[in-house]
């Protein structure tokens, strides 16, 4: 598999050409992740021998038959676009998140005190459910394609998760395929959902500034004689 | 006078076929007559021998044999097995001194002559109004529902079409996807076009009613082209107006294709640059 571009960030991570705002582990961080992988999985010599090939442009060209010498592009985004480059394009596998759960461990998400200078760690899992639409006109086109992204998930697990410092990615799970039809205008097509769960650790640490501050305010009022005898006893006001 | 042939019953005879019964008009010349009668999914086939060397009969039972050197799954052969299948004839006759004429008809009711003539004027007036007032040319692809199994995309165990873009089926499993193209004359209502926001992304959808004469019968899965802005439509639904069951006209429910399905690629008319 391809290596991503990745940045490995306190146990979460993030696309190098995500956007500033989109923060590592954040609900477009993970979907842009799955979305990268898949468009890689359809891509260059992880194609040869399929009938469906990825390209940024979404246009099929005049020759492509969906055989194995001349195939089929294939469509991978993510869903819900407001503003997408091309619209009712089929095959299409369109990627999405569901809820995202914070899982507490231990008490008070503490995972570790520090006490010569009181910095705490704290640790938590976040659960996010991830959703893939497989969309086909036929129904054994929908199937297909589904099969190959549900092998691909399911064995490719470690290597994704090593690459992202992903915490955990759960087994997919592929449903049934069924028509759908988006609206009552619509010609109904097929649709097939992979579903599994991506768990991301999340660290953060605090560092006590109240006695720090108080240690800086004892030296100003001891000053720089050192002679001088007359302590401030209000270093130990407010601490209990 | 040159003879003519008409055929003048289809007796369905569900699930096993058709009796097909014609007659000869000026058949004044003594000697044998010998039919051959051809069958197809439409007006404009291509036609499968039904039978041929039949001498002087006027009547043939159609019972859909297997062809010859083939089986089922990979050769499907025509089935009644199903609400809405439309069967063409044509009845071919050759002479005592080697004249021929030949007859199409689509099976179906006949109604009485009196109402048949009814049946006439109500057919020619919507054909004056579509073709000069407020029709437009079309061409009409049936979808093929007997025939050989597309190779390359169909997996003969669940007979599931794989790949949607196959251009040897145009993604109906049957070798050659449809049946030759028909241009006649309909119209076609104001669309309805609708963008909404699903998980499938931002989708435009477009539907709209189409009249069209009595013939050729089309149902659902069915492809209308309109020549005149090169959009193709998908029938859902198919209504018909009757006389003595006998159709007058339809009303077709529509859905237009989405611009990247294969479909584009099937050329309805050799006649207009580039290719369409």
């Amino acid at each position: 598999m391809a290596q991503a571009n990745a940045k490995p960030y306190l146990g979460s991570t993030v696309l190098d050409v995500h956007h500033p705002d989109v923060f590592p582990s954040s609900p477009m961080a993970l979907i842009g992740i799955f979305i990268a992988i898949i468009q890689d999985r359809f891509s260059g010599t992880n194609a040869e021998g399929l009938p469906y090939y990825w390209d940024p442009d979404p246009t099929p060209d005049h020759d492509e038959d969906n055989s194995n010498e001349k195939p089929r592009r294939i469509y991978i985004e993510s869903q819900f676009s407001e503003f997408p480059d091309a619209r009712d394009v089929l095959p299409s596998i369109l990627v999405d998140k569901e809820e995202t759960r914070a899982d507490k461990q231990w008490f008070g998400h503490r995972g570790h005190i520090n006490l010569p200078d009181r910095n705490e760690v704290y640790v938590m899992f976040t659960t996010s459910s991830m959703s893939i639409l497989v969309g086909g006109r036929t129904r054994g086109e929908s199937a297909t394609l589904a099969e190959h992204i549900f092998m691909f998930l399911a064995t490719c697990t470690p290597f994704i998760r090593e690459t992202f410092s992903i915490h955990d990615i759960s087994v997919p799970i592929m449903s049934k395929t069924t028509p759908q039809r988006r609206s009552g205008n619509d010609i109904e097509f097929w649709n097939t959902t992979i579903n599994f769960q991506v768990q991301t650790k999340v660290l953060w640490r605090t560092k006590p500034i109240a006695p720090r501050l108080q240690e800086i305010r004892s030296k100003l009022s001891l000053g720089a004689d050192k002679n001088h005898v007359d302590l401030d006893i209000e270093q130990y006001v407010g601490r209990t | 006078m040159a003879i003519s042939i008409k055929i003048v019953k289809e007796t369905s005879l569900w699930p096993y076929g058709h009796l097909i019964q014609w007659e000869l008009k000026n058949d004044a010349i003594s000697g044998d007559y010998t039919f051959a009668v051809y069958r197809s999914g439409f007006l404009n086939g291509p036609w499968d021998l039904a039978a041929q060397g039949l001498v002087n009969t006027f009547a043939f039972r159609d019972t859909f044999p297997q062809k010859p050197g083939t089986s089922a799954p990979n050769e499907v052969r025509p089935n009644q097995l199903g609400g809405f299948r439309n069967f063409y004839y044509k009845v071919t006759v050759t002479g005592p001194t080697g004249e021929t004429a030949e007859t199409i008809d689509e099976v179906g009711p006949t109604a009485n002559r009196h109402m048949s003539n009814f049946r006439r004027k109500a057919i020619r007036d919507l054909g004056l109004v579509l073709r000069k007032y407020s029709g437009s040319k079309v061409a009409l692809l049936k979808r093929r529902r007997w025939g050989t199994r597309c190779l390359k995309c169909v997996d003969p165990r669940t007979k599931e079409v794989t790949r949607a873009a196959c251009v040897s089926c145009w993604g109906t499993g049957i070798v050659d996807g449809y049946w030759a193209p028909v241009l006649t004359y309909a119209r076609r209502s104001a669309s309805n076009n609708v963008s909404v926001i699903t998980p499938e992304q931002k989708s435009d959808a477009n539907d709209c009613k189409i009249w069209m004469p009595e013939t050729p019968t089309m149902e659902r899965d069915d492809i209308v082209v309109f020549m005149n802005d090169q959009r193709r439509y998908r029938l859902d639904q198919v209504m018909q107006t009757e006389i003595q069951l006998e159709s007058v006209h339809q009303v077709l429910s529509a859905q237009e294709i989405a611009r990247d399905h294969v479909i584009y690629k099937l050329h309805v008319s050799p006649d207009i640059n580039p290719l369409f």
